[in-house]
Formats: structure tokens, sequence, C-alpha cells
């Protein structure tokens, strides 16, 4: 296990990269109630490690978050989980921030469950030819504090890729959902409050398309949803790597920026691009993020 | 799917008061940190690998014992409060549905923490367990002691147990394979609080309890596996004595007819004994994952070639059909075995033989003897990154040890699959008169549409194998009504008296192999958005 502690942040001082990612308003509010002292990004030898890491680097820059370190996955977890288990233990009163491959995540999750974790958020992410969309996530949060599916609906919109996100909320407080928490210029929202509020957002997609690619209900039961402008959707990573923006989006909602307006218990987003779609590297990855 | 309760999830027909009261008991019981509730420490309980929404599987909470007496205690919450639980003991099934209760608003009870061995015995070779006790823990201890004892373990070996695995019999490579044949005595919580040793442990002072299985009387022990009728607190079972010899090979084919051929060649060899251990037929797609990625091989929709399985096949030694098993003994017994093995199969001039001289350094044979030892290595869970995704689902049908039938399921099963455009990942597990047909049906849950294909499936997989007479011998808990139905109406209403006469009040993992006390539940009930529409 290799231990890089802190040095994400000097490289991105140093590359100046922090003026160029610009700063979001609300990255000098008050400190928002649950975020970490200290963080662990788990790099676990996947194609998309790289990738990922520069998408962390970039939203600790931009969220001015330093207390983060790296640590080194070495070999898989299928022949030895003591460095996993000498890793959770280690690391108590961190927020870890995981990435692995699919096989991986399976042991890992298997093996944080008995250690007590409080997970915060998990992804599938898939980049394959094999869809009609070819970048695909499907994301699952404890809460809305926690959804990363917003900000990465708006990185990868902004990179002129082909996309759809389905992301689930375990658990919600929320009154009434009036209003959509995120848009974003070109997309239509759509409410279902049967059985529970789910948000659909559709971008060079009908609605009949949208919901046929998501294997969503019939149309008949959504209405059009109005829009309210959301801070996270106006802070855009400059990258062309999907990949990247998954890092960023998972990381900002790990350093848990203000919340979201409660609005619905599962929401879905779909895009097509228009010109010609870029695919991106053909990664395959889980993400995590739990507190230990 | 969310609520605006307190809590996650509540449990059908209990109110939120109820509930409330019933987590105030349990946490005078076990303590406030082995009681949660809140989303953040439930939300690994949720994750499944099957092709339904995570909220149909939602705990309502989850709940730590370590002790009997806290069963006990437990069990009367339940049943003062009508609130169900569902036991875990390491919670490692996977594809057959994890640590995810079978219905939404179960509490799960986790005996993970309940990990004390409590006796091995090198002598007469068994072992005593709490449920929460994993197979490393095991090896370990062998280890530390110097036991010279082998384990029978399941393919996730480190992280999962002896108890949870032999409850839903489950089974590993060695010659103690069949894992609920070679279980002996347990110790049950019922669900009046009343503690049941079975067989020999009813005497209290027997020394007997793990080596002799029958006792007297009916033998209980079977109905406490795959069901719900107590709560196993522990758990005996024997242990295989390390042989002098153990030579692992491998025998490969490359045609996927050759299935006939090898299962004629191998039945009567594990009929006299020859083949001691519980050997395995992998087709090249069950062990792809070892070596490649299914986009270097095929891409675009559908299931993938017969010709681009033989590329893989070839690129990376290995055989369209890959029968691993192990010969153990002293060096005479067992070069005398090699010799019946290696002229049975070699009549044909259709196989290739690897040991371990061959293998050298090889991921798939390796990770193969390793398991027919039992041995710690999860190797075989690469399968997971050969489509990505993170769908899973095991069929897991019984077919006679008989090559045409063989090649008749595995024919079945890839027809099936094509038409929802995924491919046969498939092994069988080879016993004595039966084999394990296991499927690992691969899907990737990013993708709604093959999510929904993956259900669909599963569901023609179910209905035309059973038509056709052929049974699960297990399977996950999205399905488990529907498999229990192929079983017919007088196995379901045998086991629902049972459950009315142990469970009055039906609190113990409703649901479990589709037996529950009320009606039995429709599968058309269970799905909701993303991850399905009927």
């Amino acid at each position: 296990m290799e231990v890089d502690r802190r040095t994400l942040m000097k490289g991105m001082l140093a590359s100046g990269a922090l003026l160029a990612l610009g700063v979001p308003s609300w990255a000098f509010a008050d400190q928002p109630p649950r975020r970490p002292k200290h963080c662990v990004l788990v790099l676990s030898g996947t194609g998309a490690d790289e990738a990922f890491a520069r998408g962390t680097q970039a939203a600790c820059a931009a969220m001015t978050y330093e207390q983060i370190r790296t640590v080194h996955l070495k070999g898989g977890l299928f022949t030895g989980i003591d460095q996993l288990v000498h890793l959770l233990d280690q690391s108590r009163g961190a927020r870890l921030i995981a990435i692995l491959d699919d096989a991986n995540a399976v042991i890992f999750l298997e093996l944080a469950r008995p250690a007590g974790v409080r997970m915060l958020s998990m992804g599938t992410h898939a980049c394959s030819t094999d869809g009609v969309c070819h970048i695909r996530h499907d994301l699952a949060s404890t809460s809305q504090d926690h959804g990363a599916g917003g900000l990465l609906a708006s990185q990868l919109t902004h990179q002129q890729s082909s996309f759809s996100i389905t992301e689930s909320f375990l658990h919600d407080a929320s009154g009434e959902p009036t209003f959509s928490a995120w848009s974003a210029p070109g997309f239509c929202s759509y409410r279902s409050a049967e059985p529970e509020a789910i948000h659909l957002h559709c971008s060079g997609f009908s609605l009949q398309d949208g919901c046929r690619l998501l294997s969503l209900d019939t149309i008949e039961k959504w209405i059009p949803l109005p829009a309210q402008m959301s801070d996270r959707g106006s802070l855009i990573l400059p990258s062309e790597n999907w990949v990247e923006s998954v890092g960023y989006a998972v990381t900002a909602s790990a350093l848990s920026m203000d919340s979201l307006t409660k609005s619905c218990s599962s929401r879905a987003f779909a895009h097509q691009a228009t010109g010609g779609a870029r695919i991106g590297p053909r990664e395959r990855f889980m993400s995590f993020v739990m507190d230990l | 799917m969310a609520n605006r309760s307190k809590y996650v999830a509540l449990p059908k027909g209990v109110s939120e008061q109820t509930f409330g009261a019933a987590v105030k008991e349990f946490r005078r019981v076990l303590g406030e940190p082995n009681v949660l509730t809140d989303a953040d420490h439930l939300a690994p309980y949720t994750k499944v690998m099957m092709p339904v929404s995570e909220a149909n599987h939602t705990p309502s909470a989850a709940i730590m014992a370590t002790t009997v007496e806290q069963i006990q205690k437990i069990v009367g919450i339940c049943n003062k409060y009508r609130v169900p639980i569902w036991t875990i003991s390491t919670g490692k099934n996977l594809g057959y549905g994890s640590a995810a209760p079978a219905e939404r608003g179960q509490v799960v009870l986790d005996l993970h923490r309940m990990n004390r061995i409590l006796e091995v015995d090198g002598d007469l070779c068994y072992a005593l367990v709490e449920p929460g006790v994993t197979y490393r823990q095991l090896y370990d201890y062998f280890q530390e002691h110097q036991l010279p004892l082998w384990l029978s373990v399941p393919a996730p070996s480190a992280i999962a147990g002896p108890t949870g695995n032999a409850l839903d019999r489950g089974v590993g490579y060695t010659p103690y394979g069949e894992h609920f044949l070679n279980a002996c005595g347990m110790e049950v919580v019922l669900a009046n609080g009343e503690i049941l040793r079975t067989a020999m442990g009813g005497l209290s002072k027997s020394n007997t309890w793990q080596i002799f299985k029958w006792g007297y009387g009916p033998y209980l022990d079977g109905i406490f596996t795959q069901s719900n009728y107590g709560i196993v607190t522990k758990f005996g079972f024997w242990l295989q004595p390390a042989p002098p010899v153990y030579k692992p090979f491998m025998i490969q084919y490359q045609n996927e007819e050759d299935v006939v051929e090898i299962v004629e060649i191998m039945r009567p060899m594990r009929l006299n004994g020859v083949i001691p251990n519980s050997g395995v037929i992998a087709h090249a797609l069950y062990e792809a994952g070892l070596k490649a990625k299914r986009s270097d091989y095929f891409s675009g929709p559908g299931s993938i070639s017969d010709e681009a399985v033989r590329k893989l096949a070839a690129d990376h030694n290995m055989g369209i059909w890959n029968v691993t098993a192990a010969l153990y003994g002293t060096q005479e017994q067992v070069d005398v075995n090699w010799k019946i093995v290696t002229e049975a199969f070699g009549k044909s001039g259709k196989a290739k033989f690897i040991t371990e001289r061959e293998a050298g350094d090889d991921i798939q044979f390796g990770y193969r003897a390793v398991l027919m030892r039992g041995g710690m290595d999860m190797r075989e869970f690469n399968l997971y990154n050969w489509r990505g995704g993170g769908g899973s689902l095991w069929f897991a049908p019984v077919s006679q040890a008989r090559g045409s039938e063989t090649l008749k399921q595995m024919k079945l099963a890839k027809q099936i699959l094509g038409r929802h455009g995924l491919d046969y990942t498939g092994e069988f597990i080879v016993g004595m008169r039966d084999m394990h047909h296991i499927l690992d049906m691969l899907y990737d849950r990013t993708d709604p549409a093959m999510t929904k294909a993956a259900y669909q499936c599963f569901d023609e997989l179910i209905t035309e194998f059973s038509a056709l007479g052929y049974g699960s011998y297990r399977t996950n808990t999205a399905f488990m009504d529907k498999v229990a139905d192929t079983f017919g109406p007088v196995q379901r209403s045998v086991n629902r008296k049972l459950k009315k006469a142990l469970d009055p009040n039906g609190i113990l993992a409703p649901g479990k192999s589709g037996i529950r006390i009320g009606k039995p539940k429709s599968v058309f009930q269970l799905n909701k958005h993303f991850k399905n529409q009927h």
C-alpha cells in the first residue's frame, strides 16, 4: 500500500488549475455540517484511476479542501483482503472515496459492511458501445445531500457526450415535490408522482424516447416540471474525459457541499449529444463514498 | 424507494409507532450501537446484484446480536410487535441476493459478530462454530494450531462462512464439497425462544453431537436449511484430513458437444471414488474474466458469437470446456488413479491434460487448484469484470450426471439467453449422480434495457427449465416464490403448515424459499421503476 498524503492539492495549486476552474459561489459559504475532516482516496489499479484522481484533485481545489490522502490498493482483493481490512481499521473517522473495478467492488462492499461503515453513495459507471447511450451511470445515495447525479449530468452535457444516469435516494424526508432541483440548457424536466416522486430530465430525446431508453413506465403519468436554477449545475470542470468528470462529481458530493433542495426519491437524466457524440475512454468501474 | 417516515423503510403492516417501540426494545437488549436504522448504515445492506430495484429489498433496520440469549429476547420482541427479521450469518450470497432481505422493511438480524470457533477436533475431524465464523477464520485457526485439516469452501471462500453456506445448501470443490451432506448437528433458536439442539445434541452430556448425524426419531436438521423455521446459532460440520498427496489437474476440450464425452467418463469415476471431489466442467466464458474482457472480443448488442468464444479460448490457452478435478491420498493411490484418469480421458484423443507442471503460473489453473484443497481464493469473481456493470444472477438447475442431459441443458440455456442478448456463462459442478449446473447471468446494471432483459430472461429460464422437469436447487431472493411454485402446490402447502406450527406469527424471514404464513406472493408484485416494469 502506497500512501501519498496531501500531494494532490500541492499539484493543483502549482499548476494554477484552480484559477482555471473558477470558484463556485457556494465554495465560500459556511462549511456544510457533514464536510469531512479527513478524506482518503482509494485507487485500486483500474484503468480509470488516473482520470478519476484528476477529477478528485479538481474538486478538492474547487472546494479548497486539503485534507485528502491517496492510498493505492495493490494486487486486488481476490487473494488478499488484509490490506483493505487494515485500511478500514486505520482510517476510522475519515471519509473514504474509492474507485474499483466491478469485480473487486463486490468484495470491497462485502468487507465494508461488517466494518460498520456509513455508506453515503455508490455508483456503477460504464462506457461501452453495446447500449444506446455509450456512457451510463447507475447511482445510489443515502440522501440527496450526497447525490452526484446533477453535477455529473452538467459535466457530461458540457463534454458533448451522450449519456444516461439513473439515481436513487435511499431516504428522503422531502415534502411534496413541486419543482426540479436541477436544470441545464436544452433539458426538459418531468415529474412522476406515482408511487414516489421521480424526476426525469431529457435532452435530445423526446419524453417517450427517454422513457424507453431508461425502461421507465409509460409516458402518460409524467408532468412537465418547472425548472429552478441550480448552483451545482453552473460549476463546470473543463475536461473532455468522462471518467475525470465522475471523479469530480463524486468527490464534490463527498465533500458535502450545500444540500440540494429535497425534491424527489429518484431521478434520471438522458442526453443525446448533437453533431456526433464523443465517446471517451471505454472504462467500467464502481465508485463508493463512505464514512469510516 | 423514498418515504417520509423517520425510518428508511417499515415492515409490511407495521406502523411507524409500533416499529419505533420495537426498535426501542431492540436497543435495550443489544445496546444503541448495535441497532442501526439510519440510511447511511443500512445502505451496505441494500446492495443487490439482481435486476430489481434495491428498494424492493431495503431493510428497516439492521441489528447485531452476539449471544443466544440476545436472540431469544429479539424473537420475543418480534413476536410482540409482529416485526419480521431476516437473519444473515456473513451475508455473502452475492448473485443469490447478498445481505438484503427478501422483502422490503424486514429487519436484518446480522450475526457476523457471533463468531466464536467453539470446538475443533483434530482426531475426529469436525468443527462446531457460531454463525459469524468465516472460512478464513477457520483456515487461520488450523494454521495457527498446526492442525492437518482441510476445509471445503465455495467461491467467496475467505469472506463467506460455513454456517450460511451449508444452510443454503451451497457447494465447494473438495471431496467434502456437498456441504450439507457434511453438516452434523446444530443448535436452533425457535420462534418461541426455545432452544433446539438437533440429533445427539438433545442429550445434555452427549459427546457425539458432531459425529453422528441422525440422533433418534425424525431427522430435523434438513428443515432448517433453505427455510425460515428457526435461527441456527451453532453449527457442526465435518472436516477433511489433509491428504499426504494432492494432485490437481485440468482437462480441456474444444467443442461444446464434447461435454457429453466428459460427463460419461467422469460419472463412473465419481461413483467409484477415483475422482473423489466435486470437480468442475467450466465453459470458456465462465473462466474468461480471468484473462480478458468481453469488449476485447465482441461489441454491439446481442450475445457473444461462437466464433469470438473460440478465438478467446485459443488466445488464452483455454478449452471451450475446462474440466478441473483432483486426486487425494498417498502417492501410490494418486499414481494409480492418475493412470485411470488419463487412460479414460485419453481414449478419444480430444482431451488435453494439464497438471501443475504444465500450468506454471496460469491463473485459471491456479485458482481452481487452491479451491480444490479448500484454500482461500476469490479470483473466480474476475468474471464480474468480463462484461462489467455489476449485474449477476445465479441460475442453478440440477442436471443428471448424464452427458446427453448436460448438453441438453446447456443448449437450452444458451438458446434462452441468446433471445435476450445475454451470454452463456456456465459451469457444471460434478456430483456422483447429479450436476449443479451454475449459470452466472451477467448483465450491465447501467443499461436499463439490458437490466430489464436480464429479469425477463431469468424468469424464462425458470419457466422453461421447470417445464422440462429441471428444478433449481437454489435461487436469488427476487425469484424465490417463482421457484417455489415450480415444485408444486403440495410442497408449498406443507412448508406453510410447518411455518404456521413453528412460527405462528411469521416473524422469521417471511418469503425465504417462498415460505410465509400468508398467501403465497405473486411473482408479478415485485418490481418498480428503473430496474423493471411489468
